[in-house]
C-alpha cells in the first residue's frame, strides 16, 4: 500500500506543478483549468490512498509471508455469471439513443438502468 | 452460448475482448484496403469523395477505439489476475459490463454505415464545426458519438477495475515491486485512462448537446469556440496514444526477457519510465494544435521533447535485457524486435514533429500519417501479434505453428514498411491526408503504388495468421503449461487455466516466481 500512496502522491504533486508551470508560461485559462482539474482529482485520490493505507494489511505487501501462513483465508466470493452486465449495456445504449432521437426511448432506457441497478444490488448481496 | 453472454470470469471476458477487437480489426483492415485501392493511382474513382471520407473516418475510429486500445485492456483482463495470483478481477460484474458497453458501443459506431446519409465522415477527431449538425447532419455522426460515449465509459470502468485488482488482490508475497512489468504498464495505462477519458466523454456529450439540444459550445457566432473542442479532444487524444502503446511496452518487455533467457534489465527504471511517460503525456496535448496559433507552442514542444527521455530509457533497458542473452528467435521475439525497429522510426519522427517549425511544414500531410502508423501499427500492432503468439498457448492450450508464424512476421514486416515508409516522402512532397485523390505530380504516383502493394502484403500476413489459428487449433498439439519457459505467474498454472486460476501457488520471492520455482538452488543458503 505504501507504493500505492506514493504513486498517487507523486502524481498529484506532478499535476499541481505542471498546472502552475503551464499557467506561468501560457496564461491560457482552458488548459490550466484542465490540468487543475486533473491535479485536484489526483489529490483526492492521494488523500483517499493515505486514509486507506492506515487500515490496510495486505498479504501481497509482505515480502516474507508464505502461502501456508494464509491458508484457509477468505478471499471473498467471485461470481462466475450474471445476466445483468449485458442487460445494463443494452439499457445504456437505449438511454443514449433516446437522448438523440426520442424522449420516450430515453426514459425507457433510464428506467431499465435503474431497474437493473436495483436487481444487480440484490444479486450482489446474495453472492 | 448463453454462458459466454453472461460470463463474469475474467479469462472468458479477456477472450471475448480479443475476439471482438479482432473482428473490429478485420473491418478496419478492409476499410484500409479500400483507402489504398482508391489511392493506388492518381485520379481514381473507385470511391466517391463522400464515401472516402466515411471510410477513413471509420478506419481510424475502429483502429484506435475498437482495436488497439481495447485489445490491451482485453489482454490485461486475461493476464493481470493470473500474473498477480488473484482468482479474478476485483469487480467481476463491472468487468462484464465494461465488455458489453465496449461491444455495443463499437457496433453502434459502425452501424452508422447503414444510416441514411452514411456513416460519420468528420475524421476520427470529429472536429467541430465539421461534426456539427449544420455540416454533418446525418444519423451516422450521432451514432458515432453515442457509440464512443459507451466505449469511453467502458474504458473508465475497466481502468478502475485494473487499478483496484492490482493494488488489493495480489497473492501473498507478490509485493508491488515484484509484479510483472506488463501489470505495471497496465496501472500506468489505467491512471491515464482515468485522467484522459472523462474529457472525451465530456466533449462528446457537449457535441451531442450542440447537435440536438440547442447548445452552442463550439459555435463562434453564438459565443462558442471551436478551439475549445480541440483542447478537450486532445487532452484526451494524446494520452490516448500512450493508452495504446504502454500496454505493449509491457508485452515486449515480457517477451524479450523470456526469449533472451535473462531477467528484465532495469526493472525499476522500466516501471518509473512508464509513469514518467504517462505523466508527461498529460502535458503535451496541444502539440496537435501548433498551427492554430492559439496555444503556447514553446511549452508543448518542450514537454513533447521530454517524453523522448523515458522512452529512450525503455529502449536502453530492452537492449540491456537482450545484451549477452541466449536469444531465441521464436515468432513472439521476432514481433518484439519488429516492434523495436518500427517504433524507433515512429519515435524519431515524433520528436521531429514535436518541433513547431517542422510541424508547420508537415502538418496534416502524409508525413504525419506515416509517423503515427509507425507508432501504432509498427509499434502496437506488432506487439499485439507478438502477444497473440506468446500467450496463445496459455489462453487456448494450443501453440501456434512456428513456421507459419515466421511467414506471418516477415510478410507483415515487409508489407508494413513498404506501405508506410514511402508516406514520409509523400508528405514532404506535399500530399495532404484525408483527401480522396491526388495529382500525377513528382514521385506521388509510384510511391502510392508501392504503399498499396505493401498494404496487400500486410493483408496476406493477416490471412496467414488466421490460417495458422485454424490449422493449429485443429491439430491441437499439446505443448504443456509453459512452452516458452516463462517467468511470470501465469505460466505456473494449467493451459488454459482453471476457474479461479490456481489450484496452488508457488512461493513468490522475486519478480520471476516461475523461474525461481524451476531453480530452487538460487534460494538455498551456501554451506558454511
Amino acid at each position: 500500500m505504501k507504493t500505492f500512496v506514493s504513486l498517487f502522491l507523486s502524481s498529484a504533486a506532478f499535476g499541481i506543478v505542471i498546472a502552475v508551470i503551464y499557467w506561468i508560461s501560457s496564461r491560457d485559462s482552458t488548459g490550466t483549468l484542465l490540468l487543475g482539474l486533473m491535479a485536484t482529482g489526483l489529490t483526492f485520490a492521494a488523500g483517499y490512498a493515505i486514509l486507506a493505507e492506515r487500515e490496510a494489511n495486505l498479504d501481497g505487501d509482505s515480502k516474507t509471508v508464505r502461502n501456508a501462513d494464509v491458508a484457509g483465508e477468505d478471499l471473498g466470493i467471485y461470481t462466475s455469471s450474471s445476466a445483468y452486465p449485458i442487460l445494463m449495456a443494452l439499457a445504456v445504449l437505449t438511454f443514449l439513443v433516446g437522448a438523440v432521437w426520442s424522449p420516450f426511448i430515453l426514459f425507457t432506457g433510464l428506467l431499465a438502468i435503474l431497474l437493473i441497478l436495483w436487481r444487480l444490488g440484490a444479486e450482489s448481496n446474495r453472492t | 452460448m448463453i454462458s459466454w453472454l453472461t460470463t463474469t470470469d475474467h479469462k472468458r471476458i479477456g477472450i471475448l475482448y480479443i475476439v471482438w477487437t479482432g473482428l473490429f480489426f478485420a473491418i478496419a483492415g478492409i476499410l484500409a484496403m479500400l483507402i489504398r485501392t482508391q489511392l493506388a493511382r492518381p485520379d481514381m474513382t473507385f470511391l466517391s469523395p463522400h464515401a472516402y471520407d466515411q471510410v477513413f473516418t471509420l478506419h481510424g475510429t475502429a483502429m484506435i477505439f475498437l482495436f488497439v486500445a481495447p485489445f490491451g485492456l482485453g489482454l490485461a483482463n486475461f493476464l493481470i489476475p493470473l500474473q498477480i495470483g488473484a482468482p479474478d478481477m476485483a469487480f467481476p460484474r463491472l468487468n462484464a459490463t465494461s465488455l458489453w458497453l465496449f461491444v455495443f458501443g463499437g457496433l453502434t459506431v459502425l452501424s452508422g454505415a447503414l444510416a441514411a446519409g452514411g456513416a460519420a465522415s468528420a475524421g476520427w477527431t470529429a472536429y467541430a464545426p465539421l461534426s456539427e449538425i449544420q455540416i454533418s447532419a446525418g444519423a451516422g455522426q450521432d451514432l458515432w458519438i453515442v457509440g464512443l460515449l459507451m466505449v469511453s465509459v467502458s474504458s473508465i470502468l475497466t481502468a478502475i477495475n485494473i487499478v483496484t485488482t492490482v493494488f488489493l488482490l495480489r497473492a501473498p508475497g507478490m509485493t508491488m515491486w515484484r509484479i510483472p512489468i506488463f501489470s505495471w504498464e497496465m496501472i500506468a495505462t489505467s491512471l491515464l485512462i482515468l485522467m484522459a477519458f472523462p474529457p472525451l466523454a465530456t466533449v462528446l456529450a457537449m457535441l451531442l448537446i450542440d447537435r440536438h439540444l440547442g447548445g452552442q459550445f463550439f459555435d463562434p457566432q453564438h459565443g462558442g469556440n471551436p478551439i475549445l473542442y480541440q483542447h478537450l479532444f486532445w487532452f484526451f487524444g494524446h494520452p490516448e496514444v500512450y493508452v495504446m502503446i504502454l500496454p505493449y511496452f509491457g508485452v515486449v518487455t515480457e517477451i524479450i526477457a523470456v526469449f533472451s533467457r535473462k531477467p528484465v534489465f532495469g526493472y525499476v527504471e522500466l516501471v518509473l519510465s512508464a509513469f514518467a511517460i504517462a505523466g508527461l503525456s498529460m502535458g503535451v496535448w496541444a502539440h496537435h494544435m501548433f498551427t492554430t496559433g492559439a496555444v503556447a507552442n514553446g511549452f508543448f514542444a518542450g514537454m513533447s521533447f521530454l517524453i523522448a527521455v523515458p522512452t529512450g530509457v525503455k529502449f536502453f533497458n530492452w537492449i540491456g535485457t537482450m545484451w549477452k542473452g541466449s536469444i531465441e528467435f521464436a515468432t513472439p521475439m521476432l514481433f518484439a524486435i519488429g516492434f523495436l525497429l518500427n517504433f524507433l522510426i515512429g519515435g524519431i519522427t515524433g520528436v521531429m514533429v514535436a518541433s513547431p517549425p517542422i510541424d508547420f511544414h508537415v502538418h496534416d500531410s502524409y508525413f504525419l500519417v506515416s509517423h503515427f502508423h509507425y507508432v501504432l501499427g509498427g509499434g502496437s500492432l506488432f506487439a499485439i501479434f507478438g502477444a497473440l503468439f506468446f500467450w496463445f498457448p496459455k489462453i487456448f492450450g494450443v501453440k501456434l505453428d512456428e513456421r507459419m508464424g515466421k511467414w506471418c512476421f516477415w510478410l507483415m514486416f515487409v508489407g508494413f514498411n513498404a506501405t508506410f515508409f514511402p508516406m514520409h516522402f509523400m508528405g514532404i512532397e506535399g500530399m495532404p491526408r484525408r483527401v480522396y485523390t491526388y495529382p500525377a505530380l513528382g514521385d506521388l504516383p509510384w510511391l502510392n503504388m508501392v504503399a498499396t502493394v505493401g498494404a496487400a502484403i500486410m493483408a496476406l500476413a493477416v490471412i496467414v495468421f488466421l490460417v495458422n489459428v485454424v490449422v493449429s487449433s485443429l491439430a491441437r498439439e499439446h505443448v504443456g503449461d509453459d512452452p516458452w519457459g516463462g517467468y511470470t505467474l501465469e505460466w505456473a498454472t494449467t493451459s488454459p487455466p482453471p476457474e479461479f486460476n490456481f489450484t496452488s501457488l508457488p512461493p513468490i520471492r522475486s519478480e520471476r516466481p516461475v523461474f525461481d520455482l524451476h531453480h530452487p538452488e538460487i534460494f538455498e543458503q551456501p554451506a558454511s
